[in-house]
């Protein structure tokens, strides 16, 4: 499901987004994205936290998007080229590549086709950095205001300031437009890590747990739950194994079986839902800023683009 | 291709092995080694956890080559190496701050809750030497680590 910008967000909405949330049901297909204000791109919206299919949780809700995060990405490159034209410099850091988005790991495997695949290894990531379009040791001190060492460097050889993080750093203090407001995002990250914590307590999810090591005993295999079997030892390869498929597979399919994605993430909408009401108003204050951040990127990528 | 350590410690040595000063790499998989520095003027991408906050108390530094992805999947094989306070505790859930430098703006090094790179995760990405002064999700909740090359998108909640 595409995310849906919420101009205001009340206790009430979240509630409303909660019980639609539940009551849905896991889409067979790959969603495409949007695309967003910045010209999209074809997505699979599993980039959401959630592995379940359709619902993402509800901390996501004050999160950037994979989408979103790819446009800030451009527009920050565009405003540190732009600075680094400044300084006189040639180098250009490219064009950010494309977005690759690939499902989440939050409840260990749930991509049938990477499973069968790839077992627990992660697929083999497409592009790689080009060691020759890299910037030389002077280069960096002026895209990233430090040297090797990671010691600040204020002036460039030349004598000109160098803004603190550099060109880049400075693109990021442009687009936040003002401080970075960390105690907000702390609030945030706890909702995302204690409402996963929380989860593994909860007497729906242990029966889960159960039901899925039933079914994955019956293909043969013993893991008291999903988090066992993507960290078994004997996975440590350097590439996948057939049996370690096989696992994989029967984990993917018990994980169908039982609903356990489901149930899981159901719990966890629920836990970060009671969290997101406790924490609205500062939650609400760290998601305009995250607008006005991807409203900067946007306005960035328009001016400075072609 | 996915280059993986394997462990350092055969299964006749207690996981909280010596903590030497420099880890060696075995040969098959030479792609992520550890030491003691806290250094992050690494060749290509590190990642040094630290037992305290505010990067204090022991360290282990991870460097991998910086080409594919490459990774750690259990983090219980290893130790705080350095002295300092957590000296010779496991690195498995007991990590507080972390520092890394990351050579391109492709490049991540990711931290996971669980190990199999699974559960919630902190991504480091955002410039050249992005830091933890306190670890977001995986504050001593940290599992296994991953270095990535190339820009993926995987669920780990972004939040600025």
């Amino acid at each position: 499901m595409a995310r849906q910008d919420l101009p205001v967000v009340t206790s009430r909405a979240l509630a409303l987004v909660a019980t639609v949330l539940m009551a849905t049901t896991a889409c067979s297909a790959p969603q495409v994205g949007t695309g967003g204000k910045s010209g999209g791109q074809d997505m699979d919206t599993r980039s959401s936290a959630a592995p379940s299919a359709s619902a993402s949780l509800p901390i996501e809700k004050f999160a950037l998007t994979a989408q979103e995060s790819h446009t800030v990405e451009r527009a920050k490159v565009l405003l540190a080229n732009e600075c680094l034209r400044g300084f006189g410099l040639d180098y250009r850091i490219p064009e950010p590549s494309p977005l690759v988005v690939e499902s989440s790991r939050r409840y260990g495997i749930a991509d049938r086709e990477v499973a069968h695949d790839h077992g627990y290894h992660l697929p083999p990531q497409a592009g790689q950095a080009d060691a020759a379009k890299q910037p030389t040791e002077a280069q960096k001190a002026i895209l990233f205001g430090t040297n090797r060492e990671g010691e600040q460097q204020t002036t460039s050889s030349d004598g000109r300031t160098i803004p603190p993080g550099g060109c880049y750093g400075d693109a990021e203090v442009q687009l936040n437009g003002g401080p970075l407001p960390e105690s907000d995002i702390a609030v945030a990250a706890t909702i995302d890590k204690e409402s996963f914590k929380r989860s593994l307590d909860d007497k729906r999810v242990g029966q889960a747990f159960r039901e899925w090591s039933t079914c994955v005993e019956r293909h043969g295999y013993r893991y008291q739950d999903p988090m066992a079997s993507v960290s078994d030892r004997a996975f440590d390869t350097e590439e996948p194994t057939q049996r370690e498929r096989a696992v994989a597979l029967a984990d993917m399919d018990c994980k169908t079986e039982v609903g356990l994605l489901k149930t899981w993430g159901a719990v966890e909408t629920e836990i970060q839902t009671r969290m997101v009401k406790n924490k609205s108003s500062t939650l609400n204050r760290l998601r305009s800023f995250q607008k006005r951040k991807m409203s900067n990127a946007d306005e960035v990528i328009k001016r400075l683009s072609n | 291709m996915l280059f993986v350590r394997k462990a350092l410690v055969t299964a006749s040595v207690a996981i909280s092995a010596v903590a030497s000063a420099f880890v060696a790499a075995s040969p098959a998989s030479a792609s992520v080694w550890t030491d003691s520095s806290s250094s992050t003027s690494c060749d290509s991408q590190c990642l040094v956890l630290f037992y305290n906050t505010g990067y204090a108390g022991s360290h282990t530094r991870f460097s991998s080559t910086g080409t594919g992805s490459e990774g750690i999947r259990d983090l219980a094989a290893y130790t705080f190496l350095s002295s300092g306070s957590g000296q010779g505790m496991s690195l498995k859930n007991h990590a507080a701050s972390a520092k890394a430098r990351i050579w391109s703006v492709d490049s991540s090094v990711t931290i996971y809750y669980n190990s199999g790179y699974a559960g919630p995760c902190d991504k480091l990405h955002t410039n050249e030497r992005p830091a933890a002064y306190k670890l977001s999700k995986t504050y001593n909740n940290n599992a296994s680590v991953l270095f990535r090359s190339a820009k993926v998108s995987q669920g780990c909640v972004n939040f600025s």
